[in-house]
């Protein structure tokens, strides 16, 4: 167990429900966070402070979550998207970094029928723009239901619907193309 | 423009069409575990895959970012703070800025290059142990921050020419990074013998090249995770009180299984 202590509170006090509430965010959603996260940098260590950044802005700003206005984890992943929008908007500002491509390790694991399909599509999603890479993340990666996703992005269900479709039907029709 | 709002407001607001509705509901189940309906087998495959390379993050990190979120996330604990230094460092690109999806093999790390220098008289002189060689490095050339000129100070200009030179000539992975720790003349040999257990503890060990280069001058070379390098150069450089690193103009390809950063002891 992870044992938090979020509030840093007394030994004797007791968590309260928000306590009790981020903890299980944290805990559900630390390693879907990064990965939303490093998908729209593509930068390993740039995703790792975007993340930490993401939780502590979370952490610290937990009482002003609604749930009247969705999920504590769509609110968690607005916080993520805007701390990963501010550093590529830093990235442009101060200076042009060369963006790596995702390692394209082939998993041991991997045949190699599913290695090749894997590495089209990993040349498929080098092909995505920005908001379709975002997408990506927050529904394949981050595995955020539509609802979730349309309230990250703020806009309606059914054009974050649209757009995942989209994106995923840009993805086959790449992948197509290649094989 | 009121017009085209009102559109995209009733465009927005109305039903979803059967097919994307079709396809985010077969999704859905698919991350949920199940298997994709009859005739969306492909989609399965897709979702399957995206989940397969999703960035995973570095075990070191991880464990720092929950023992950060034990502390109530206090001011002065944040994770990672050694490695966006070295990236702030290589504003050109760093092989660090790589991602390590889930699944990925596990790269190595070369570090090599214990090229070990005190101030002589301008002539290299061979140690009786391991060939560990000790020259002076000019003050100038430390503040001269490129990583070619501080390689270029070390005992063989065509072995420090190479170090950086990914491409040409060198054998053995592109060079990561160069650290430069300054220790008393009386620790150098010492410290290499730290270095070296540096590497290993990271479950890193001695090059090949290293062995075989055994002579006067001649690098030390020693592998490690890859996903490691953070770690590696942050306690190389821990182990003298006086250190620095300099970074390799060239972007590190990211592609490489192994890197090298090459290590020198200074005696001051």
């Amino acid at each position: 167990m992870l044992g938090l202590d979020l509030m840093a509170a007394p030994a004797s006090a007791i968590p309260s429900d928000s306590d009790v509430a981020f903890e299980e965010l944290y805990r559900s959603s630390r390693d879907d966070v990064f990965a939303f996260v490093a998908g729209m940098l593509r930068d390993q260590v740039a995703a790792e402070d975007v993340t930490a950044t993401a939780f502590e802005r979370a952490y610290r700003r937990s009482s002003s979550f609604d749930g009247r206005r969705g999920s504590r984890r769509a609110w968690l992943f607005g916080i993520a998207r805007n701390a990963a929008l501010d550093e590529l908007r830093r990235r442009k500002r101060v200076t042009e970094l060369t963006t790596e491509p995702v390692d394209e390790g082939i998993g041991p694991d991997e045949g190699a029928e599913v290695a090749l399909r894997r590495a089209v599509l990993r040349e498929a999603m080098a092909g995505l723009t920005d908001a379709e890479r975002e997408l990506v993340g927050l529904r394949f990666f981050a595995g955020l239901t539509i609802r979730e996703v349309a309230a990250v992005i703020s806009t309606s269900e059914r054009a974050a619907a649209m757009r995942v479709h989209r994106t995923i039907e840009k993805l086959r029709e790449a992948c197509d193309g290649a094989a | 423009m009121a017009l085209r709002d009102l559109w995209r407001r009733q465009r927005d607001d109305g039903p979803i069409p059967d097919e994307v509705q079709a396809q985010t509901e077969a999704v859905d189940a698919i991350l949920r575990g199940a298997t994709a309906p009859e005739g969306m087998e492909d989609l399965d495959d897709l979702v399957r895959d995206l989940r397969a390379d999703r960035p995973a993050p570095d075990q070191g990190f991880a464990t720092e970012l929950d023992e950060w979120a034990s502390e109530g996330f206090a001011r002065g604990g944040r994770p990672g703070e050694e490695k966006r230094q070295l990236a702030a460092r290589g504003a050109g690109g760093l092989s660090m800025r790589r991602l390590a999806p889930a699944g990925a093999l596990a790269a190595t790390v070369l570090v090599t290059a214990v090229a070990v220098s005190q101030m002589g008289d301008g002539t290299d002189e061979a140690l009786d142990d391991g060939g560990v060689v000790t020259e002076e490095v000019p003050a100038a050339t430390e503040d001269a921050s490129p990583a070619a000129d501080a390689v270029g100070s070390a005992s063989s200009p065509a072995e420090s020419a190479g170090q950086l030179d990914r491409g040409a000539e060198r054998e053995g992975p592109p060079v990561f990074a160069v650290v430069v720790v300054k220790v008393p003349s009386s620790d150098v040999h010492s410290t290499r013998a730290e270095v070296i257990a540096v590497a290993r503890r990271l479950g890193g060990r001695p090059a090949s090249a290293t062995q075989l280069k055994a002579g006067a001058s001649s690098p030390l070379e020693l592998v490690v995770p890859a996903g490691r390098v953070g770690a590696a150069v942050s306690d190389i450089r821990e182990v003298g009180a006086d250190s620095n690193v300099e970074l390799p103009r060239e972007v590190t390809p990211a592609d490489a299984a192994e890197l090298t950063i090459s290590v020198r002891i200074v005696a001051k």
